[in-house]
């Protein structure tokens, strides 16, 4: 069974539709983890005080590759193999669970993270064989146990049920904003481990199952069986406990047990905020999307947690509070970028926008007014408050200059960038491999349209005139109000142009002739 | 650039179209008149959605052209589309809208006054039973409910032609006793409707005209009456397209 399951398996994945950019991207983010698995691996050839800070990085960098993968299932929306497929089969479910955690070994990014994890084999090479092996058997245990947490994660995330998927995803989005907010920290974090000058970290990293493998490498090194062994058998017993959850949890996925309730929404009769307008319409429309739907808030809060946060975070490391006042812009800066595919991410829809004559500009401004009204005022108001806060005088013009600069950029980057290269959602109804490409795109993209507000700063610091860095606000507003109408504008012709090719692509994607 | 002299509601002339090298459309001509009941009926992958996927400007061509009521769907799209009402699939619906939401959005993006989107919501939202319904998201209707907010999302802004790719499916009978006299008093009024089913029963109950389409082509058009001759639909199907495999035993059934 296991053989068919993964012949299926690979059938189903070569049949994945990929565009071009598709595939580029998919090359792009390979050859990233491989780059990371191999920054990783080298950390076990690094120098350490002791073999204790050499365990507690390694560990720390283990737990990141671990959380980020065992956060990816539950974000992707399930599987490859669709597990309501085998309902139906009179297959007992203990030997189909077995089955399912084979297949789910022949997970590519766990072998990116094998050869990640070898940085243990390599810090046991400079000590002798026993920590080798201690190393080796740490790394492998830690994989396996990472793979039966997957396909846990994965069941326990049912395709099925929008409700539960979409509160799902929504705790996936704090966890993968904490992850990149601890990446950003990671060379701090990396250099208080080394230095020890964290104790508290160490305790954490150490406690932590993902640091287990690392500490039985430490305890190896100093020649002490019993704290070689006992992290193993830790690793072990988790291991087991995992695999003995795994069919309950496959069980209940099966037996249609992890359903939803129905929400019946209320409809009172509200007075219209917005004009009763076709751009009105859209406006309100957007709004309720951003809001309902898990992908696009998901994207806010990562923006809201990853903006505050590293804005935050320094303030908390290195006692400085120099990126304080510019949480604002970075928030408005994320937050557009995530939504550079919404033509892609909303599908079939786009139907009823091409069967409306001259809807194309009510349908782009209508967008592009739904995610200034989304981040404009937050940000402005974050900006205020945390410059307020930071006591940093000299930043007003940074911040106020470069805010409506980056917020007019988004809004107007948001629908031409949904417009060019649309991706489609997968089967799962997830973000294509794609997506997080386009998203840095569109991050950079925004950023290049604050530059000539940036000059002027940069300009007058040289001079040393305040009042030159005041221009920049005036500067700023008028690139933001000059790239958002010029930006819909274009859009507006390319999705009157593009809009059968675009639907074409998303009804192919949905339903292939 | 238009036809004046009274238009046939829906015109398609020679349309075609491929998927790689696998033909869905072979060259599709066919011209239905006003105040039609038409029905296009074929077994499945014969091509009837793809055929009025193009006839209704949704997908391109390779070739051929469609017109409603005289205004080509690809040169004069804004005249066209103005006139159509498409019943969009459940796929189609934006599944985190409530059904209200979905009905008064799409109306004022049709440049409906908000009074008049209001009222016409509410009178379709009696009408089709759905209004206890209208304050639950899309993404909970049933299917039978998703075919009625999209018949009304079809019908909002009053369209001359009504196109409905499988209008009955999943409905359940109450329901579907409603739509056909929401479309019987549509054709009365002078609109034109035109559906594709596989129903022939339903076909024969509702339609005056019909239309049967295999491998991408038009096998039979005509009145009803005509084109089933003396016998049934169904008859004249299974004459046209062929039978299946009635009869037929699997092979393991006897073991």
């Amino acid at each position: 069974m296991v053989r068919i399951l993964i012949h299926m398996r690979a059938a189903m994945i070569a049949h994945q539709r990929s565009s071009r950019f598709g595939i580029v991207s998919l090359v792009a983010l390979s050859l990233f983890g491989l780059v990371s698995a191999l920054g990783t691996l080298l950390l076990g050839f690094a120098h350490y005080p002791t073999p204790a800070a050499a365990a507690d990085v390694v560990g720390l960098v283990m737990a990141v590759w671990i959380i980020a993968r065992v956060a990816y299932a539950a974000f992707s929306g399930g599987s490859v193999l669709r597990l309501e497929l085998f309902r139906l089969q009179p297959i007992p479910r203990a030997k189909l669970g077995r089955a399912l955690l084979i297949v789910g070994l022949l997970d590519p990014a766990l072998l990116f993270m094998a050869a990640a994890f070898a940085a243990l084999v390599a810090l046991g090479a400079q000590q002798g064989v026993g920590a080798v092996v201690t190393g080796a058997v740490g790394a492998l245990l830690s994989v396996l146990l990472t793979s039966i947490l997957v396909s846990i994660v994965e069941a326990a995330m049912p395709a099925a049920s929008r409700r539960r998927q979409d509160a799902g995803t929504m705790i996936v989005a704090v966890v993968i904003s904490l992850v990149a907010i601890a990446g950003t920290l990671l060379p701090s974090l990396v250099a208080a481990l080394t230095g020890e000058t964290i104790p508290a970290l160490s305790i954490v990293v150490r406690i932590l199952p993902s640091g287990w493998a690392a500490d039985a490498v430490a305890g190896a090194t100093a020649g002490n069986l019993l704290l070689a062994a006992l992290p193993l058998v830790g690793l072990i017993a988790l291991t087991v406990v995992a695999a003995r959850i795994w069919p309950a949890v496959l069980s209940r996925r099966l037996d249609g047990t992890l359903g939803s309730s129905r929400r019946i929404r209320s409809h009172g009769a509200r007075r219209p905020l917005l004009p009763q307008t076709p751009t009105g319409g859209v406006t309100a429309k957007e709004l309720r999307l951003w809001v309902r739907d898990p992908l696009r808030l998901t994207f806010l809060m990562i923006a809201a947690i990853v903006g505050l946060g590293v804005c935050v975070v320094p303030g908390i490391s290195h006692g400085t509070s120099l990126l304080l006042p510019f949480a604002g812009v970075l928030t408005a800066v994320i937050a557009g970028a995530g939504g550079c595919n919404l033509y892609g991410s909303d599908g079939l829809p786009m139907r009823l926008t091409v069967m409306t004559p001259e809807s194309e500009r009510a349908d782009v401004r209508g967008r592009q007014c739904a995610l200034a009204l989304l981040i404009g005022p937050y940000a402005l108001c974050l900006t205020v408050a945390l410059t307020l806060i930071s006591g940093q005088a000299w930043a007003w013009p940074w911040v106020l200059g470069l805010l409506p600069a980056v917020v007019g950029g988004a809004v107007g980057l948001l629908p031409i960038a949904s417009l060019v290269a649309v991706l489609p959602l997968d089967e799962k109804g997830g973000p294509a491999p794609a997506w997080p490409v386009k998203v840095y795109a569109a991050l950079i993209l925004t950023l290049v349209g604050a530059c000539p507000t940036a000059a002027v700063l940069v300009a007058g610091g040289v001079i040393q005139s305040t009042a030159v860095q005041w221009l920049a606000v005036p500067m700023g507003a008028a690139t933001g109000v000059v790239l958002a109408v010029a930006l819909g504008r274009i859009a507006t012709k390319r999705l009157t142009t593009h809009q059968f090719d675009i639907l074409a692509q998303l009804t192919e994607a949905s339903s292939p002739v | 650039m238009t036809d004046t002299t009274d238009p046939a509601a829906l015109a398609l002339h020679g349309l075609r179209k491929a998927f790689g090298d696998k033909t869905a459309v072979d060259g599709i001509d066919l011209t239905i008149g006003r105040g039609s009941f038409f029905g296009l009926v074929g077994p499945n992958g014969a091509g009837k959605t793809t055929a009025l996927s193009m006839a209704v400007g949704l997908l391109r061509p390779d070739g051929g052209t469609a017109s409603v009521l005289g205004y080509d769907v690809w040169r004069h799209p804004v005249e066209a589309k103005s006139r159509l009402g498409v019943l969009p699939d459940g796929e189609s619906l934006p599944q985190r809208l409530t059904g209200i939401e979905l009905l008064t959005y799409m109306g004022l993006l049709r440049g409906l006054s908000g009074g008049l989107v209001r009222s016409r919501i509410d009178e379709l939202l009696t009408v089709l039973g759905l209004r206890d319904a209208g304050g639950r998201l899309v993404a909970d209707y049933s299917t039978g409910m998703r075919k009625k907010i999209a018949l009304a999302v079809a019908l909002l802004h009053g369209p001359d032609v009504l196109v409905l790719d499988e209008p009955f499916e999943a409905v359940d009978p109450v329901s579907a006793s409603t739509i056909r006299s929401i479309l019987h008093g549509f054709t009365g009024t002078g609109g034109t409707v035109v559906f594709s089913s596989h129903v022939m029963a339903l076909v024969e109950q509702l339609c005056d005209h019909v239309a049967i389409l295999d491998k991408g082509r038009i096998v039979s058009v005509g009145r009803l009456d005509d084109v089933r001759g003396g016998g049934t639909l169904d008859d004249a199907f299974a004459e046209l397209v062929g039978s299946g495999h009635e009869g037929s035993l699997l092979s393991w059934f006897a073991s």
